[in-house]
C-alpha cells in the first residue's frame, strides 16, 4: 500500500515532467525547421504571392514580358493575320519565362509548344507540349496540336495516337479547362460578349479539325477501317461542312475494295459540296468500278472541269495549330 | 457609481481589439500585392457589372461562385470611394497599388477584424477575461486567418458570417427561453451565408439540424425559414453557376489547414476525456458544439469525396483550403470550449489542472508556429 502511494507520488511529476519536455522538444523542432526553412513543393493556393513565385522580382519580370496586347496571336491563330516572327519572339519569351518559374502550368507549357513551332523551333515545341500532356491530360488541345505537329512531319502513326487521345476526351473538361486558366487562357476570350459560346465555339473547330486529321492520318497509313470509323464518328458528330466526313468514309470503303459502299458516301459528299473535286473524281472511279461506265465518264469529266475551274487546297493542308 | 453608469469592460477592450485588428489587416494590405484573382473580380465583375448583374446570375460565367453578396459589398465599397480599378490591367500576375490595395481589400480586413473582436467579445462576455483572451490567440494562430485577412475575394466575408452564425447558435443553446431576437438573428445570418456562397448550404443545414435536436423550439415554419429558405437560395445559384474542374491535391491538408494538428489533438483529448469521465458528462457543456464539430468535419469530408468523385481539373486549379473556410471558426470556438471544459472540470486536481494547463499552452504555441510556417510556406 505504502510503496503503490510512493509510486504515484513519484509518477505523477514525471508524467508532467514528460508532458513538458514533449512540447519543448516539438517546439523546438519546430523553430529548427524554421531556421533551416525547407519548403513544401507546392502550397495549394499561394500561386503568386507566397512560395510559387517567390520573390517580388519574378512577379515584376513576368509583367514586365507580359505582351501588350494576345490579339495578334488570336488573330494570327483565325488566319486573319499572317505570320511576324518578332511578335511571336515576344510572346515566345514571354511564356518561356512563365514556364521557368512556374513548371507545373500546363497551359503556359502548351502555349510555349504553340509559339515554339512557328519559330522554328519545332522540337522544343513538341517538348513543351509533352510536358503541357504529363501535368494535364485532359486537355485536348495539348494532344491536338502534337498530332499536327506529328503530322506534317509526316509520322503518322504517331499523329494518329495524339489525334485519337484529343478526340476522345470530353469537350466539358477542355472548356472547364480554358475557362479556368486565368492567367494564359483568359486573355484570348476575356473581351467577348459570350465567353463560353466563344470557347464552344472554338473548341469544336478545334474537335473537328482533329477528326479531319485523324482520318487523314489512318488513310495515310492506309488504316482503312479505322478511318471509316472516325469519319462515321464525325458525321454522327454534326460538324459544319460535312461533305468532307463524307468523302472521307467514301475513300475509306474504297480504299478496302468495297466500292459499292463507298457510293452513297461519295454522292453525299458531292450533293453537299458540289466544288468537291476529289469526291466526284472518286465517285466516278467507283462507278467505273461498278460497270457503269457513263455516269462515270460524267463524274470524271465534272471533277476534272471543278478541279480546274475552282482549285482549292485539301483540308488537311489548311490545318494549323490552335490557342485551344 | 452606479452599476449602470459604469463603463462596460468587456465592450472597451473589444472596440480596442476591433480597432488594432483593422490597423494590422490594413498593414497587411500594404505589404501584399494585389493578386489575379482579386484583380480579375474587380476587374470583370465589380467595375463593369451592375448591381442587378451581379444579383441575378450574369455574372456566372465570370466567377465560378456567382452569390452576389461580396460583389455586392465591394461595387457598394468603390461607389462609395468612387474607385475604380486604376490601372490597364493586361493579365499581369500581381500588382503593387497601395491605394487599390487598400480600398479592395477594406471590406475583407473589417469582417475578419470584426470576427476576431465578436470572438473575443463572446467568451469574455459570458465566461471570463482569461477566455477571451485565450480565443484571440487561438484565433490569431489560425494559418487561415492571416491568410484571408487581407484577401479581395469572399473568404473573410464568409468566415464572419460563420462566426456570427456559430455565437448566435450558443446563444440560443444557453437561452432557456425561447428568445425571438436571436432567432431572427440567426435567420439573417443564413440568408446572408446563402447570398455569399453556395457552400454554406453544409453548414446552414447543420446548425439547423442541431439546433432542432437541443432546442425547445419545434415549429416546423421557423425552420423553414431559418434553413429552407436559405437552401433554396443556395440551389437558386447553384444551377445557375458554372462548374470548374479541380483536381484534388492532399485533401487532409486542406482540412488540417482549417482546424490544424494541435486542434485535432485537443479534439481527440476532449473525446477521450468524455467517455473516461462519462459521471462527469453533464459537466461537459463544449460536447453539443462536439457534435457541431463532427458533423462539419464530416462534411468536409464528404464534399472532399464528391470532389474527387468529379475531379478531372488542371493542377494549378487544385482544390483549395479556402472552400472550407468555414472550419476555421468551427474549431477556434471548438478549441475554447473544450479547453474551458477541461480547466473546469479539474479545477480540483491540481496535478491534472497542471497537466492540461501545460498541454493546452504547448498545442497553443505549436500551433502560433505552426501557422507562421503556413504563412511563410515551410
Amino acid at each position: 500500500m505504502q510503496k503503490s502511494r510512493l509510486s504515484a507520488k513519484t509518477s505523477k511529476p514525471l508524467v508532467t515532467a514528460g508532458l513538458l519536455l514533449l512540447f519543448a522538444y516539438l517546439i523546438v523542432q519546430d523553430f529548427q525547421k524554421i531556421q533551416g526553412k525547407p519548403r513544401y513543393p507546392s502550397a495549394s493556393h499561394f500561386v503568386l504571392d507566397q512560395s510559387k513565385v517567390a520573390s517580388k522580382a519574378k512577379t515584376l519580370t513576368l509583367n514586365r514580358l507580359l505582351p501588350k496586347s494576345f490579339d495578334y496571336l488570336l488573330s494570327f491563330s483565325q488566319k486573319k493575320e499572317p505570320l511576324n516572327i518578332s511578335k511571336f519572339e515576344e510572346y515566345f519569351l514571354y511564356y518561356q519565362k512563365v514556364v521557368e518559374y512556374l513548371p507545373g502550368r500546363a497551359d503556359a507549357q502548351g502555349m510555349l509548344g504553340f509559339c515554339g513551332y512557328y519559330l522554328g523551333k519545332t522540337r522544343q515545341a513538341q517538348s513543351a507540349l509533352e510536358k503541357a500532356i504529363a501535368i494535364n491530360p485532359q486537355f485536348s488541345g495539348f494532344y491536338y496540336n502534337l498530332g499536327v505537329i506529328y503530322f506534317k512531319q509526316g509520322r503518322y502513326a504517331q499523329a494518329v495516337e495524339a489525334l485519337k487521345k484529343a478526340a476522345m476526351l470530353p469537350p466539358k473538361a477542355a472548356l472547364s479547362y480554358v475557362l479556368s486558366s486565368r492567367e494564359i487562357y483568359a486573355p484570348f476570350f476575356i473581351h467577348e460578349k459570350d465567353k463560353v459560346g466563344f470557347l464552344k465555339e472554338q473548341l469544336r473547330e478545334t474537335s473537328r479539325q482533329t477528326y479531319i486529321l485523324l482520318i487523314q492520318s489512318y488513310l495515310h497509313i492506309k488504316n482503312f477501317p479505322q478511318a471509316l470509323v472516325a469519319a462515321k464518328d464525325a458525321i454522327g458528330l454534326d460538324f459544319d461542312e460535312p461533305a468532307t466526313f463524307y468523302y472521307d468514309a467514301g475513300l475509306a470503303l474504297y480504299g478496302q475494295g468495297n466500292y459499292q459502299g463507298s457510293l452513297p458516301f461519295l454522292k453525299q459528299s458531292v450533293e453537299l459540296d458540289t466544288g468537291l473535286a476529289d469526291g466526284y473524281y472518286y465517285l466516278g472511279q467507283a462507278l467505273k468500278a461498278q460497270g457503269e461506265e457513263n455516269l462515270a465518264a460524267q463524274m470524271l469529266r465534272r471533277g476534272k472541269k471543278e478541279h480546274q475551274l475552282h482549285p482549292r487546297p485539301k483540308p488537311e493542308d489548311e490545318i494549323e495549330l490552335r490557342i485551344f | 457609481m452606479t452599476p449602470k453608469n459604469q463603463p462596460n469592460g468587456p465592450l472597451i477592450l473589444t472596440l480596442g481589439i476591433f480597432v488594432l485588428c483593422l490597423i494590422i489587416g490594413y498593414q497587411l494590405s500594404l505589404r501584399r500585392p494585389l493578386w489575379n484573382d482579386e484583380i480579375f473580380s474587380q476587374f470583370t465583375v465589380v467595375d463593369t457589372q451592375s448591381y442587378q448583374d451581379i444579383l441575378f446570375f450574369k455574372i456566372k460565367n465570370r466567377e465560378g461562385n456567382p452569390c452576389p453578396l461580396f460583389y455586392l459589398i465591394q461595387k457598394a465599397v468603390s461607389d462609395l470611394w468612387q474607385y475604380k480599378f486604376p490601372l490597364d490591367w493586361h493579365y499581369e500576375w500581381a500588382i503593387d497599388e497601395a491605394g487599390s490595395q487598400v480600398i479592395m481589400r477594406l471590406s475583407s480586413n473589417i469582417f475578419m477584424s470584426l470576427s476576431i473582436a465578436l470572438l473575443f467579445y463572446f467568451f469574455t462576455h459570458y465566461y471570463s477575461l482569461v477566455a477571451g483572451i485565450y480565443s484571440l490567440l487561438v484565433t490569431l494562430s489560425s494559418f487561415m486567418v492571416w491568410a484571408y485577412w487581407a484577401e479581395a475575394r469572399p473568404y473573410a466575408l464568409w468566415f464572419f458570417l460563420t462566426t456570427s452564425q456559430l455565437l448566435l447558435f450558443l446563444i440560443l443553446l444557453r437561452s432557456k427561453n425561447k428568445e425571438t431576437a436571436l432567432w431572427k438573428g440567426l435567420m439573417v445570418t443564413h440568408w446572408l451565408l446563402s447570398f455569399t456562397l453556395i457552400l454554406s448550404a453544409i453548414q446552414i443545414t447543420i446548425i439547423s439540424a442541431v439546433l432542432y435536436l437541443y432546442q425547445k423550439e419545434k415549429d416546423w415554419k421557423k425552420y423553414f425559414w431559418l434553413a429552407g429558405v436559405p437552401l433554396g437560395i443556395c440551389s437558386f445559384y447553384y444551377f445557375n453557376s458554372m462548374f470548374y474542374g479541380y483536381s484534388l491535391v492532399r485533401p487532409f491538408q486542406l482540412i488540417l489547414r482549417n482546424v490544424s494538428w494541435q486542434g485535432l489533438v485537443l479534439f481527440l483529448m476532449y473525446c477521450g476525456f468524455l467517455i473516461g469521465e462519462s459521471k462527469k458528462a453533464k459537466s461537459f457543456e463544449g460536447k453539443h458544439f462536439g457534435i457541431v464539430l463532427v458533423l462539419m468535419l464530416v462534411a468536409a469530408l464528404a464534399f472532399l469525396f464528391v470532389m474527387s468523385l468529379k475531379q478531372g481539373g488542371p493542377e494549378f486549379a487544385s482544390l483549395s483550403e479556402r472552400y472550407l473556410i468555414y472550419l476555421t471558426p468551427v474549431s477556434v470556438i471548438a478549441i475554447v470550449l473544450f479547453s474551458l471544459d477541461l480547466v473546469k472540470i479539474y479545477r480540483r486536481s491540481s496535478w491534472m489542472w497542471t497537466n492540461i494547463v501545460i498541454t493546452l499552452v504547448g498545442l497553443l504555441l505549436l500551433r502560433f508556429l505552426g501557422a507562421y510556417m503556413e504563412v511563410q510556406g515551410i
